[in-house]
C-alpha cells in the first residue's frame, strides 16, 4: 500500500467510525423496521400454510432466537459507537 | 386419522391423503449453499482487509451483525419456499402446491382418473446417490399434457402408489357409476 493510498484509507476509516451517532442508530431503526415487516410475512406463511404445528413453532422460534442474537450485537455495537 | 392440511386446501368428504410428499433435502440444501458462502465475506474482511484499516472495532462488528442477519432471513426464506412446495396425493387426486416464493404461490389438481402413465427420472451423480428424481405424469384428454413433479425422494415408491390408486379406481369404477347411477338427480 504506498503512502495517498494509506492516507486515503486513514481518512474513509475515520470518517466511518467518526459518523454521528443519530446516523448509526437510522441504520439500525432501519433495518429492525425491515426485519419486523419481513418477519411478519415469514411467520404468516408458515402459520398459514403449514401442515405441522409443532414444525412451524420450532421454526419460528429457531428464527426469533437467532436473530435476536444479530440485533442484540447491532445494537451494542451501535450504544458503542455513540459513545465514542 | 386425517392428516392436518395447509388451511386453504379442502378435501371432499371420505378423500384420504395417501401421501405427502416433499422436495428431496439435498434440493434445500443445494439452494442454502450459495447463501452459507455468501454469509462468510464478513469474516474474510475481519480476517484480511481490517488489520489495513483503522476503524473501531464496533463497525465492523455491526456490520457483521446486519450482514448475518440478513443472511439468516434469506435463509428462511429459502426454507419456507422448500417447506411449503408439496404434493398432496389422495385416492381421488393429485394435488400440488407449488410455493414459487413468498408472493407466488400456485395450487393446481389432478384427478386420478386422469393419469395415463407415469415415468420416473433420476438424472445425476447426486440423484442416483441420495435417490431423488421427477415423476412426469400424462394424462389422459384430447391433448396429451405432461405434470411435472421435481426432486422428489424414492420417485419410485411415489409411481407405485399412484398406479396402485388408479388400480383400485379402475377395478371398482363399475360400482363407482352405479352408485352414480342411484344417485337422486338435482332435479329431484
Amino acid at each position: 500500500m504506498d503512502i495517498h493510498t494509506g492516507i486515503a484509507v486513514a481518512q474513509a476509516s475515520s470518517a466511518v467510525t467518526g459518523l454521528n451517532s443519530s446516523v448509526w442508530m437510522a441504520i439500525f431503526l432501519a433495518m429492525i423496521l425491515f426485519f419486523i415487516v419481513y418477519s411478519a410475512v415469514l411467520i404468516y406463511h408458515w402459520f398459514t400454510f403449514s401442515m405441522n404445528k409443532r414444525t412451524t413453532i420450532m421454526a419460528t422460534l429457531a428464527y426469533i432466537v437467532i436473530s435476536a442474537v444479530f440485533i442484540f450485537s447491532m445494537l451494542v455495537s451501535v450504544v458503542t459507537l455513540s459513545t465514542l | 386419522m386425517q392428516r392436518a392440511l395447509p388451511q386453504n386446501i379442502r378435501l371432499q368428504p371420505e378423500e384420504k391423503v395417501l401421501l405427502v410428499v416433499r422436495k428431496h433435502w439435498f434440493i434445500h440444501f443445494m439452494d442454502s449453499i450459495g447463501i452459507v458462502v455468501i454469509g462468510i465475506i464478513p469474516f474474510i474482511f475481519v480476517t484480511f482487509v481490517a488489520p489495513f484499516v483503522s476503524v473501531h472495532a464496533a463497525v465492523p462488528a455491526f456490520f457483521t451483525a446486519m450482514w448475518l442477519l440478513a443472511i439468516w432471513m434469506m435463509l428462511f426464506t429459502v426454507w419456507t419456499n422448500y417447506y411449503l412446495d408439496i404434493w398432496i396425493v389422495t385416492d381421488k387426486r393429485i394435488i400440488n402446491i407449488d410455493q414459487i416464493h413468498l408472493f407466488k404461490r400456485d395450487i393446481s389438481t389432478l384427478r386420478i382418473e386422469r393419469v395415463q402413465d407415469i415415468k420416473v427420472e433420476m438424472h445425476g451423480i447426486f440423484a442416483t446417490i441420495f435417490g431423488f428424481g421427477n415423476l412426469q405424469i400424462q394424462t389422459a384428454g384430447p391433448v396429451a399434457s405432461f405434470y411435472l413433479i421435481k426432486g422428489i425422494p424414492n420417485p419410485s415408491y411415489v409411481r407405485n402408489a399412484i398406479l396402485e390408486r388408479i388400480d383400485l379406481t379402475t377395478e371398482h369404477k363399475d360400482k363407482f357409476e352405479y352408485n352414480k347411477d342411484q344417485r337422486p338427480s338435482e332435479s329431484e
